[in-house]
């Protein structure tokens, strides 16, 4: 409580007395996204002129979600869902409308509030393969496999056989079959011409198997290739640096990441790795990202807790806290990365309930993952 | 394989976005300062450059980089944008008019999340308003995640509130409140901190267990006037209030500043030390001192306390003395709750022999685990 109350006061602290710059060119800002905007602005005016065209405003929403996912924006989030708000208060809002504001409020983390609009958009129109790939992941990202897998089933009519193959082997990879499941993966050649997204997403659901695996070296090649066909992508750069991190590579991770301070997630794989280093830039980076999420958390924004119980634990050395958050993130996510930190945090901070639960759910689910410490009391590893 | 669909594969990758946090929401900070006396308010609006651009396109050449010069061409627009979504309304006595809202400088402020435009305004309300009403619809028609941080600086007291889509009005009544109320809310949190702060409760019972005893050759024997257990107390008491009251202040004028860890960890020790001295005397007649000495490192712990709720210049004192006089009722309370148990019980075996031993012992033990965890920094929940 204490600490946050500090760190809210430094949030204000930063902010400086306003000042007048003395050279016209000075840059202010740098707008990474304006090329982007340029190729929206026709979509733009066509969305103000005719308020009427549905096709203009899901194209230009689904440009707004691609960039606030690639710079990690919410703002542009916010512009898809201002864009979608006339469609969505009609009575009856078409199917499109609400896969793309689900995808939007799943962004931010509202994941009740997507799995509904995706059960009204499935009611429509059983065949949106989009709305089934989203729902299987929502499902996914829960631990709800079982459900998960039905909606993955759905993708072999409602998609194509490569995006039903390899939403179900990631299901089944988390769900007890995690060789078979990435053994299925490796087996398939990546066919280049394949959407680069697709791609992508192919590889970093393997590399999160061969981690799992306890092949690191498969993983990082997963990882890299992911990174070659989606290099800006935010979410790639993340679980690469984490991988880095544990694998006592920091250094790698500030060559990685050198220029993405703007990007929270990715300043948070910073500070650890100049902690990790003993670096200059540590504490710069550390308080620049304690910064941030004070205020973020005085907004009222709480959808930060994996990355807070990774900063506290990695960062501030906090065990106790970082289970705190690590415990309520897990009441939301149950991703491998927040797997770890959950596990992590309650060996460091020796709470006996937290890793009762977590092997509890890890033996029910048959869940493997050989980068997780020993849970149960006995020490046997899991 | 089937040909693959690709009109949504662009947000296949966005099926990650639960992984990756985010940057904090679209926020802006209004800060109005109402004078004591006046129909003009002062106004300062931070809004950030990158919502500004999307709005209004600021960066006018289009190379992803906004420049002072293409802010500074771009104020009007800026202004007429911003103040065409902003009503401050101020109603006086009986009467209420529209504020007229004049830009009067452009400046530039560093956040967070990247560089603000600095809006300096004077709002002219044609009356000096009793209650200020603020309708707030930035970016809304744009960002419905958007918010405004509103911050009323009144002659007296200050008020904030978060403005959004779902709720964009404030009404701010001007009216301060009394400095006796200040005073008396200072009081009470005074009295709140000693009561719920166990580590004082401790130091000052270590201290008033052994008034009414004597350690002699025998241990601990009783005193045989309550006159005599009475001053024991008022001259323990005494110098612990005077020594607090004395690094409380120092602290809170910003005199003298010691880390919190310090602090927290030498409170420990000044628990542990005082019922060691309880179990094994060592200082006896001149426990007062013992009070005196200990109590400069309590006042620093006091002084983060009222650090934490936040003063403004002028109150200072007013709050200083008000929460100083909170914490000695908190104390006196618990000094006139204690004494007369402990002085009926003086005589008995039970006090002499099991609980004055025994309630050392266990004093001990907790502070030295206070002392061990602070020390080494964990968190006790």
């Amino acid at each position: 409580m204490i600490a946050l109350g500090l760190g809210i006061l430094t949030a204000f602290a930063v902010s400086a007395t306003p000042y007048r710059p003395l050279d016209d060119r000075t840059v202010l800002e740098r707008v990474p996204e304006r090329s982007d905007l340029e190729r929206l602005a026709p979509l733009r005016a066509a969305v103000a002129a005719r308020p009427a065209d549905l096709t203009a405003a899901l194209a230009l929403a689904t440009g707004y979600i691609s960039i606030g996912r690639r710079n990690s924006d919410p703002r542009f989030v916010a512009y898809a869902q201002a864009t979608l708000a006339p469609w969505l208060a009609q009575p009856h809002p078409s199917e499109p409308v609400l896969v793309l504001q689900a995808t939007a409020l799943q962004y931010l983390h509202r994941f009740d509030a997507a799995l509904s609009l995706l059960e009204r958009a499935l009611a429509l129109q059983p065949l949106d393969g989009q709305a089934w790939l989203t729902r299987a992941a929502l499902l996914e990202l829960r631990g709800d496999y079982g459900a998960a897998r039905r909606a993955c089933a759905r993708l072999v009519r409602s998609a194509d056989e490569f995006t039903a193959l390899t939403c179900l082997k990631s299901v089944d990879g988390r769900n007890g079959q995690l060789a078979a499941s990435y053994a299925a993966l490796a087996a398939t050649d990546l066919d280049p011409r394949l959407p680069a997204a697709l791609r992508a997403w192919r590889l970093a659901v393997a590399a999160e198997m061969a981690e799992r695996l306890g092949a690191d070296q498969a993983a990082e090649a997963h990882l890299s290739a992911a990174l070659r066909a989606a290099a800006d992508d935010p979410y790639l750069k993340a679980t690469y640096a984490d991988l880095l991190l544990r694998l006592g590579r920091p250094q790698e991770v500030i060559t990685l990441l050198r220029g993405c301070e703007a990007q929270d997630a990715l300043l948070l794989r910073l500070a650890i790795a100049a902690r990790r280093l003993g670096s200059a830039d540590a504490e710069r980076w550390a308080a620049a990202y304690a910064q941030r999420i004070a205020a973020a958390q005085r907004d009222g924004d709480n959808s930060h807790q994996r990355e807070q119980a990774l900063y506290l634990l990695d960062v501030r050395g906090d065990a106790q806290r970082a289970l705190q958050a690590a415990a309520s993130n897990w009441a939301v996510q149950r991703e491998p990365t927040d797997v770890r930190v959950y596990a992590r945090a309650a060996l460091q901070a020796h709470s006996r309930p937290d890793r009762a639960v977590i092997a509890g759910w890890l033996a029910a689910n048959h869940y493997e993952d050989r980068t997780l410490p020993a849970l149960d009391s006995a020490g046997h590893p899991l | 394989m089937k040909q693959v669909r690709r009109g949504w594969l662009a947000l296949v990758l966005a099926l990650f976005a639960g992984a990756v946090s985010a940057h904090k929401p679209s926020d802006s900070y209004l800060t109005l300062t109402v004078p004591a006396s006046g129909a003009v308010l002062e106004g300062q609006w931070d809004i950030a450059l990158r919502d500004l651009d999307f709005v209004l396109g600021l960066d006018t050449d289009r190379d992803g980089a906004i420049t002072w010069g293409e802010l500074k061409a771009a104020r009007n627009r800026i202004a007429d944008y911003a103040f065409a979504r902003l009503t401050l309304e101020g109603i006086g006595r009986g009467d209420r008019s529209t504020c007229r809202t004049y830009l009067t400088d452009l400046l530039v402020d560093e956040h967070v999340d990247g560089h603000y435009a600095v809006l300096r305004f004077s709002a002219d309300c044609a009356l000096q308003p009793v209650t200020l009403a603020v309708r707030y619809q930035l970016l809304f028609e744009v960002d419905p995640t958007h918010r405004g941080l509103l911050d009323v600086i009144g002659a007296a007291h200050q008020q904030a509130e978060v403005l959004s889509k779902e709720a964009p009005l404030a009404s701010v009544n001007l009216t301060a409140p009394g400095r006796w109320q200040q005073f008396q809310d200072f009081v009470s949190e005074g009295i709140w901190h000693i009561l719920k702060g166990y580590d004082h409760i401790l130091f000052l019972l270590t201290l008033l267990f052994p008034a009414v005893v004597r350690y002699g050759p025998r241990g601990w024997e009783a005193r045989d006037s309550l006159r005599e257990a009475a001053l024991d107390v008022l001259r323990v008491v005494t110098a612990f209030t005077l020594a607090h009251s004395l690094t409380l202040s120092l602290a809170v004028l910003g005199l003298v500043h010691l880390p919190a860890r310090l602090v927290e960890s030498a409170i420990a020790a000044t628990v542990l030390l005082g019922a060691l001295n309880n179990l094994r005397p060592v200082i006896v007649d001149r426990r007062w001192a013992v009070a005196f000495a200990f109590g400069l490192v309590h006042g620093f712990g006091f002084a983060s306390v009222l650090a934490d709720l936040g003063l403004h210049g002028t109150n200072l004192v007013l709050s200083l003395v008000g929460f100083n006089c909170g914490v000695e009722i908190g104390q006196m309370a618990i000094v006139a709750g204690v004494l007369p148990l402990i002085f009926v019980m003086r005589h008995t075996w039970l006090y002499r022999r099991t609980f004055m031993p025994a309630g050392a012992a266990a004093i001990v033990l907790l502070a030295s685990w206070w002392l061990l965890a602070r020390v080494s920094g964990a968190s006790l929940g």
